[in-house]
């Protein structure tokens, strides 16, 4: 008699949506503890690294630190290059591997709105915020399957269109056009700010059937390990 | 009495399982290049084999669901990694062999079956992944599965 009780409330629970903030309060506060040693883990089996590396990561954690002192003290908003920024944390990540979504804390009582541009420091392009509540919203990032998006590459600005994913990749590249590895590929759809950075062009395919090629990404960070971005305001 | 406790206890230890496993799916902490686990999945599967009545199972099952819950409105993934689990509880049942190995074959058609009906497109627009996730998935039940035994025996222990 209890079990059907216990099932039937949580029959309720499941198909009603009032518990989705709590719980991703509850899952970003572990997902923290437990990230802690687990970042300490892996911080003591990197301890090999070379020198000089170490010694420039100390002073980009220096300057890290100097800014979360900053912030700490202020607003979460803040200005850079006449653009305004809201920093969220990361609440939860989409649980499956065909979706490329992640919640934040902040939503339309902190001045978000569906389509603002999500930002991994304020310059590199991660994805869009596609669903806002009032305390939290959901962005869809490139690592979507499925989701396209116009962009150009390199100092010439080669078009092509970015196909997201676990791994994004480049296509409809035109043969003609030069580009090499290395190059710098950014924002050129007219949803976003033009030139926001995405990746850099790690390699690229010859089609042999097509006239257009491919190109593989480098994404300057792990979004595995991403706990904040920024979101674009205006 | 004792043997209330004793299931009471049981349920307990799967409760933990499925909020711990609920709790890592949500974020990507078990993420390993680029690939998530589905490890509610594994678990759920696996927890199947160590429980022998429905209700207690819907009742994880449920929890899980809620767990997984993610953005507000009708959810299909929810539902169908729900019907994935259910079936896969009567499945179970009828399957000949050694409980371990039928614990892995049912975790790796799991996955395949979960990813055919939520999105079906993704298994051939991203194999390595699907195929990636499945081995992981493989991994963690066989893990599972012997924490599960250890912790949740099916019987009272004798003592004299």
């Amino acid at each position: 008699m209890i079990l059907i009780g216990l099932l039937a409330i949580l029959g309720l629970l499941f198909l009603s949506q009032i518990l989705i903030n709590p719980k991703n309060y509850l899952v970003s506060q572990v997902g923290n503890l437990v990230s802690r040693p687990m970042a300490l883990l892996s911080s003591l089996i990197e301890i090999s690294r070379d020198s000089a590396e170490f010694e420039k990561l100390l002073r980009e954690n220096e300057v890290l630190k100097a800014k979360i002192l900053l912030l700490s003290k202020s607003s979460y908003r803040e200005t850079i290059g006449g653009h305004e920024y809201l920093s969220a944390k990361i609440y939860s990540t989409y649980p499956f591997n065909n979706r490329g979504l992640i919640t934040l804390n902040a939503g339309r009582l902190d001045g978000l709105k569906e389509l603002l541009p999500v930002t991994v420091g304020e310059t590199i392009f991660l994805g869009q915020l596609t669903q806002v509540s009032d305390t939290s919203s959901v962005a869809r990032t490139i690592f979507d399957a499925g989701w396209e998006l116009p962009v150009k590459a390199g100092t010439g600005g080669v078009d092509a269109l970015l196909l997201g994913g676990r791994e994004p990749r480049l296509t409809l590249i035109v043969k003609e056009k030069e580009l090499v590895s290395g190059a710098d590929v950014y924002t050129a759809g007219k949803d976003f700010p033009y030139g926001l950075k995405i990746g850099t062009i790690k390699e690229i395919f010859d089609n042999p059937g097509s006239t257009f090629r491919e190109a593989t990404l480098d994404i300057p960070y792990a979004v595995g390990e991403l706990t904040q971005v920024s979101v674009l305001i205006k | 009495m004792r043997q209330d406790a004793f299931e009471l206890k049981r349920m307990l230890i799967a409760v933990i399982f499925v909020l711990i496993a609920g709790v890592f799916q949500n974020t990507s902490l078990l993420q390993v290049a680029g690939i998530k686990p589905n490890i509610s999945l594994a678990i759920l599967i696996t927890l199947a084999f160590f429980l022998d009545t429905l209700l207690p199972y819907l009742v994880l099952v449920l929890l899980t669901g809620i767990l997984l819950r993610f953005e507000p409105g009708f959810e299909l993934a929810n539902l169908i990694f729900t019907a994935v689990v259910l079936l896969f509880f009567f499945l179970e049942r009828r399957l000949p062999g050694q409980p371990f190995l039928n614990n892995l074959i049912l975790i790796a058609a799991g996955t395949l079956l979960f990813y055919s009906l939520l999105d079906w497109r993704f298994l051939y627009a991203e194999p390595l992944t699907v195929l990636g996730e499945m081995l992981y998935n493989i991994i963690l039940g066989a893990l599972a599965f012997f924490m599960i035994g250890r912790l949740m025996p099916r019987s009272l222990p004798k003592f004299i």
